[in-house]
């Protein structure tokens, strides 16, 4: 494949974003989901913790490779099904059963009339559930968030929706230049790169 | 770095092995004295039916008939889970198929165990009753008469029957030359088979668990007997997946990957009979039509509001609760417990539907409702098991058979 850039020891690395900035991470491109879940466990197992693995859809195994903890986003869910399930009674039973009783069809307005009050119940826990469930996912994946410092890296921009990342943090303990370099490089990785914050905008 | 630099389009599937797992066979060492205690059972349970429905023909017939929907219900369910994989070309469950082609073939066996009802049907169908003329009875009688109602029982059995053997025939000639052509077959029966199917259950619904009381009547009814026969024969399959394990058998093609998607579809269903119960229940109860809410006014008095009490905290609440988390949905044996109290409750359901009919003062066990059960199902067992060892466990030369052993939730 003969685009593919020699790689350099230190700071004769490709770079991307300013290189007066300072390092953000260093970059690894992958040519399969399994060099990206093979090289993610090796990361972990040599002790890197600041890193994160890029990929375009859902890899199986690469959140237990990279050692997440199990999302808290189904509890929270559970959690907004309950709270649904006693708004809509409360919401129901409190106005038509206690403040004004609303008689139709001579049915009663307590909870011995249990059924007509299924279907708001099953509605809102429906609704509430959903919303937690997207607006959780959304919050706890870090979004919203203006910017990334990968984003200065054009072959991420490009390539993020076909293509397998891994970006090792500059402030990871164990991070040195050469060391993580060499090691993306055995790994298998391809482009691998510095990259550089960009230049804030002058005030 | 140029952002017009090239990128290789990444393997966007996971390789899956050209390794196909070895056919197993049962062997019938498992079973050993087993099979003969069955007949024994069954045989026994059999005469045991007969002798007491000598003494009390309403009480067997009403026993013989709730025995008889349960098993039905279970067959069908598993034909329904035959036909929808051939019809939406499903991976997944290809290790399970031919265990669910095996029990829908039992409804030949199961139609002449129902024989008996010929003899006993003006008791259960009161409509049958000649000296019963009235103007309600006359509005429906080009659909309610004694021939066409057997014409019409013979039907689905025939139609479900032949659907079922078709199906399980272009699967084993599969196993011998393993041609793509069979899959492509069955898919066509299958799409054939799922409009007449769901028009055939539902007249089925309507002629035998509804037509206990020609008065009342619910459209919703047969997708209610459709939703509990689908759970019903997942948790059969389920357990019967389990049994096999323990004997050391699909294990080569059955993962927790496949219990998980075993425990979705439970608690979807779940959900579904649910949602379908309670529909059928807020209509009924809320329009308060005479006719209609026989069918309720019954079920809601005396003891049979308590089984009906246990119906709907055990058929929904505690599945649907215990089927919410992830990790026990992965373990066959937790699954196999929840399996095992869903079949429970389906019987239930059953007996609710059949029972009060009988006795409307109040719940009132007999021996016979045991004894019915036990018979049909001991006699439906012994033959599944005869048959078991006449072809492979899985279907051993499946197109998807490799995709189903990989197969990832």
């Amino acid at each position: 494949m003969s685009h593919h850039l020699p790689i350099f020891e230190g700071h004769h690395l490709p770079v991307a974003g300013s290189s007066s900035e300072p390092l953000y991470a260093i970059g690894g491109r992958f040519e399969s989901p399994d060099a990206l879940v093979n090289a993610t466990q090796a990361l972990s197992k040599a002790g890197f913790s600041c890193y994160e693995s890029y990929t375009p859809y859902p890899l199986h195994g690469l959140p237990q490779v990279m050692g997440l903890p199990k999302s808290i986003l189904s509890l929270l869910v559970f959690g907004g099904g309950v709270s649904a399930v006693l708004i809509a009674l409360s919401m129901e039973l409190i106005p038509t059963g206690i403040i004004y009783p609303l008689i139709v069809d001579g049915k009663p307005t307590d909870l011995s009339a249990l059924p007509q009050f299924i279907p708001i119940v099953v509605a809102l826990t429906l609704m509430i559930s959903a919303i937690t469930a997207v607006a959780g996912m959304i919050l706890l994946g870090g979004m919203p968030r203006l910017n990334n410092p990968i984003f200065a890296w054009d072959l991420f921009q490009s390539g993020a929706s076909r293509s397998f990342f891994i970006a090792v943090e500059s402030h990871d303990p164990k991070f040195t230049t050469a060391s993580v370099t060499e090691l993306l490089h055995d790994l298998g990785a391809v482009d691998v790169t510095a990259i550089h914050q960009e230049p804030k905008d002058p005030e | 770095m140029s952002a017009e630099k090239s990128i290789l389009p990444a393997h966007h599937t996971r390789p899956v092995s050209g390794m196909l797992p070895d056919p197993e066979t049962f062997d019938y060492k498992h079973v050993g004295g087993r099979f003969m205690g069955l007949c024994i059972v069954s045989l026994a349970s059999l005469i045991l039916a007969l002798l007491l429905g000598l003494g009390d023909s309403k009480q067997f017939a009403f026993s013989w008939l709730f025995a008889g929907c349960f098993f039905f219900t279970l067959l069908i369910g598993s034909l329904f889970w035959v036909v929808v994989h051939h019809a939406v070309d499903s991976c997944w469950s290809v290790g399970i198929r031919r265990q669910l082609e095996n029990i829908s073939c039992l409804l030949p066996l199961l139609a002449l165990l129902l024989l008996p009802l010929l003899v006993v049907a003006p008791l259960l169908w009161t409509w049958m009753n000649p000296a019963l003329a009235n103007h309600e009875l006359s509005e429906k009688l080009p659909y309610l008469t004694v021939n066409f109602f057997w014409v019409r029982t013979l039907l689905y059995f025939v139609f479900f029957g032949t659907i079922a053997h078709m199906l399980r025939h272009n699967s084993l000639a599969q196993d011998v030359d393993g041609a793509a052509i069979h899959t492509i077959r069955n898919r066509r029966i299958s799409f054939v088979a799922i409009p007449i199917g769901a028009l055939a259950l539902t007249f089925w619904a309507f002629d035998w668990p509804m037509g206990l009381n020609y008065h009342w009547n619910s459209t919703i009814w047969g997708i209610y007997i459709f939703a509990g026969s689908v759970i019903g024969a997942l948790s059969l399959i389920i357990l019967l997946a389990n049994a096999l394990r323990s004997a050391g058998y699909l294990g080569q093609v059955l993962t927790s990957e496949h219990n998980y998607a075993l425990g979705k579809f439970l608690l979807a269903f779940t959900l579904f009979w649910s949602w379908i119960a309670f529909v059928q229940y807020l209509l009924i109860w809320y329009a308060n039509i005479p006719e209609e809410a026989a069918y309720y006014t019954l079920r809601t008095q005396g003891s049979w509001k308590i089984l009906g009490i246990i119906l709907v905290v055990g058929h929904f609440l505690v599945p649907f609760l215990l089927l919410l988390l992830r990790a026990p949905k992965a373990s066959a044996g937790f699954l196999g417990l929840v399996a095992g109290w869903v079949l429970a409750m389906h019987l239930l359901d059953v007996y609710i539907m059949i029972l009060p009919v009988l006795h409307p003062e109040g719940f009132q066990p007999a021996l016979l409702d045991i004894v019915a059960v036990i018979a049909i199902g001991s006699t439906l067992a012994a033959v599944f098991l005869k048959r078991l060892g006449d072809s492979p466990l899985w279907p051993a030369r499946d197109p998807r058979l490799a995709e189903a052993v990989n197969y990832i939730d």
